[in-house]
């Protein structure tokens, strides 16, 4: 893809101490939040600005985050969020890109409290990612059928985001076990014909972060 | 700037009549290297400097725009401006038509008119010509910066409709950097000539510039490729760290076993999750999924006025079934309570 600068956000740090007053700005590739809330972040830049910002994710420091179409906003991690780091050998350059990844505590708690938040929304990716987080005994041919159920009571709400489409997905386990029950009763689901394992598709996070790109 | 503007990444080009103007107002008779930090396509330096002895080099944020300057014979860099490096003093004839848009960011937000002009003014040899198409009320931002840095103003309006709806003027300069009193009054002359005087007609005869000789350029970019990046980041070991938290999990064993499994194998392997499936004949047919709970008790014991809080975790399993004729039964350790529905699920944040 070109023009990848037109999809990136900017995550703007301010740091005063006594004396010192430290700005950072970094280039957002993924984000997913919802008003000051943010769920997921993912940004890159050099060792020391990284470095800052994890630390500044920790102590629960709020950020500038500019999306692509020029918003601003004030956004935070909150409480408990984990980063996850690694490097990226870019052709040309002698050091490493360094990646930060910041999960909040509710994603890393994904499909808890009847909240399943996704990056981008595919039917088959939804419908396995609930089945799998609630723990839900089920088939992946009835994900068209449930989601279109969730899609109908507008328990798919669209989520903040740069560089996907986020969304969130409000179902506990009863409540889709019933919608479940429901479809089984009225045969508008079908039950498998033979006994044995149940195959669900599988999905690498490069695809899921790629569904739907612009 | 409007959205509409932005998505363009401020891609206002020079009207084509307007090149052909600006041409007249230069002339060289030996090679020079001149450069147009937003380049575009390159049709305006194209214009600018045609039939002339002419080194052409630009930098250009869009990839595809930066392709086209390219192809035509425009040594291009794609890129950020404030990324690309030139030497000081490289150039000749600096042509200069920035987006005409603020910074966006939470302090001392600047006009990129500005901007653009601090990034590139040294790049000019002394006695070489920038040519700044801006709007005319953005001309006073720059005032300090132009008078201490060049002279032999020159300000042209521009006639084509587009121009005129946008205020576009030209303004002509030298590069001569100045000091002292001398500042002083070239400041002035500016102010005169922006605030006071009606800007020349670009298609009158004016005497021209001339552009003193330059060997070649070099432009290097030292920013972040972030095409590249882009295709690069999702194979980062920190999105493999993310994926249990996004994507299902994949819980399934096939194949036969080598001998044939007793109790206890089928226990570990029904509480692992890895025995899920459909099971029963006739009426109990149905889909058994098995998952780990944590559990969390929170015991408080007071002690001298002091509270213990201590926090004891367990691990249990969970079986959830669903008939084929639609009933659905889920199997816990003890009693299911509404409080402790869904969140007992919840597991504590790793920080890697």
């Amino acid at each position: 893809m070109q023009n990848a600068h037109l999809r990136l956000g900017q995550l703007e740090y301010l740091r005063s101490t006594a004396n010192i007053q430290t700005r950072i700005r970094l280039q957002v590739d993924r984000y997913m939040g919802e008003e000051a809330d943010g769920y997921l972040l993912s940004l890159y830049g050099g060792d020391a600005e990284v470095g800052a910002i994890a630390a500044a994710i920790h102590e629960k420091h709020p950020f500038t985050l500019t999306f692509p179409d020029g918003k601003s906003k004030t956004v935070s991690m909150g409480a408990d969020a984990s980063c996850y780091r690694g490097s990226v050998a870019v052709p040309g350059r002698k050091q490493p890109l360094r990646h930060l990844v910041a999960v909040s505590q509710a994603l890393h708690a994904n499909g808890a409290a009847g909240k399943t938040y996704l990056l981008n929304y595919e039917r088959s990716l939804a419908w396995s990612a609930l089945v799998s987080f609630l723990g839900l005994p089920a088939d992946p041919r009835w994900g068209a059928a449930m989601m279109d159920v969730l899609e109908r009571e507008e328990k798919v709400q669209e989520l903040e985001g740069i560089g996907c489409q986020p969304v969130v997905i409000h179902a506990t386990r009863s409540s889709l076990l019933e919608a479940v029950s429901r479809g089984l009763g009225r045969r508008e689901l079908c039950f498998p014909e033979v006994n044995g394992p149940v195959f669900w598709p599988s999905f690498r996070i490069g695809e899921a972060l790629n569904i739907g790109k612009f | 700037m409007r959205n509409a503007g932005r998505l363009k990444l401020g891609y206002y080009p020079l009207p084509t009549e307007e090149g052909h103007w600006l041409r007249r107002l230069l002339q060289s008779t030996e090679p020079f290297s001149a450069i147009d930090p937003c380049v575009g396509m390159g049709a305006a330096l194209h214009l600018i400097t045609a039939d002339l002895p002419c080194r052409r080099y630009g930098v250009e944020l869009d990839a595809e725009r930066a392709l086209a300057a390219s192809r035509s014979g425009i040594e291009t860099v794609q890129g950020d401006l404030f990324d690309a490096h030139a030497k000081v003093e490289s150039f000749s004839l600096l042509y200069l038509n920035p987006p005409y848009d603020s910074e966006i960011g939470t302090l001392n937000n600047q006009r990129m008119e500005l901007l653009f002009l601090e990034h590139t003014y040294r790049w000019l040899v002394h006695s070489g010509v920038l040519l700044f198409v801006v709007p005319e009320k953005r001309l006073s931002v720059c005032i300090p910066l132009l008078a201490a840095n060049f002279t032999g103003f020159r300000l042209f309006r521009l006639n084509d409709p587009e121009s005129i709806r946008f205020e576009q003027v030209v303004l002509a300069a030298v590069r001569k950097p100045m000091r002292g009193d001398a500042m002083e009054a070239n400041r002035s002359v500016l102010q005169r000539l922006i605030f006071n005087t009606e800007p020349l007609n670009l298609e009158d005869e004016h005497e021209p510039y001339y552009l003193p000789a330059t060997p070649p350029a070099a432009i290097a970019y030292r920013g972040l490729p972030f095409d590249a990046i882009e295709d690069l980041i999702p194979n980062s070991p920190a999105w493999k760290q993310v994926a249990p938290f996004l994507l299902p999990k994949e819980e399934m064993a096939s194949g036969r076993p080598i001998t044939p499994l007793h109790a206890g194998h089928v226990g570990l392997l029904c509480t692992a999750g890895l025995l899920n499936g459909v099971f029963g004949e006739g009426a109990d047919r149905h889909i058994a999924r098995w998952r780990s709970v944590k559990h969390t008790t929170i015991s408080k014991e007071k002690e001298d006025n002091v509270e213990i809080i201590r926090k004891r975790e367990r691990f249990s399993n969970e079986l959830s079934l669903v008939y084929q004729d639609g009933r659905t039964l889920v199997l816990t350790e003890s009693a299911k309570t509404v409080e402790a529905e869904d969140a007992e699920c919840t597991p504590t944040a790793g920080a890697a």
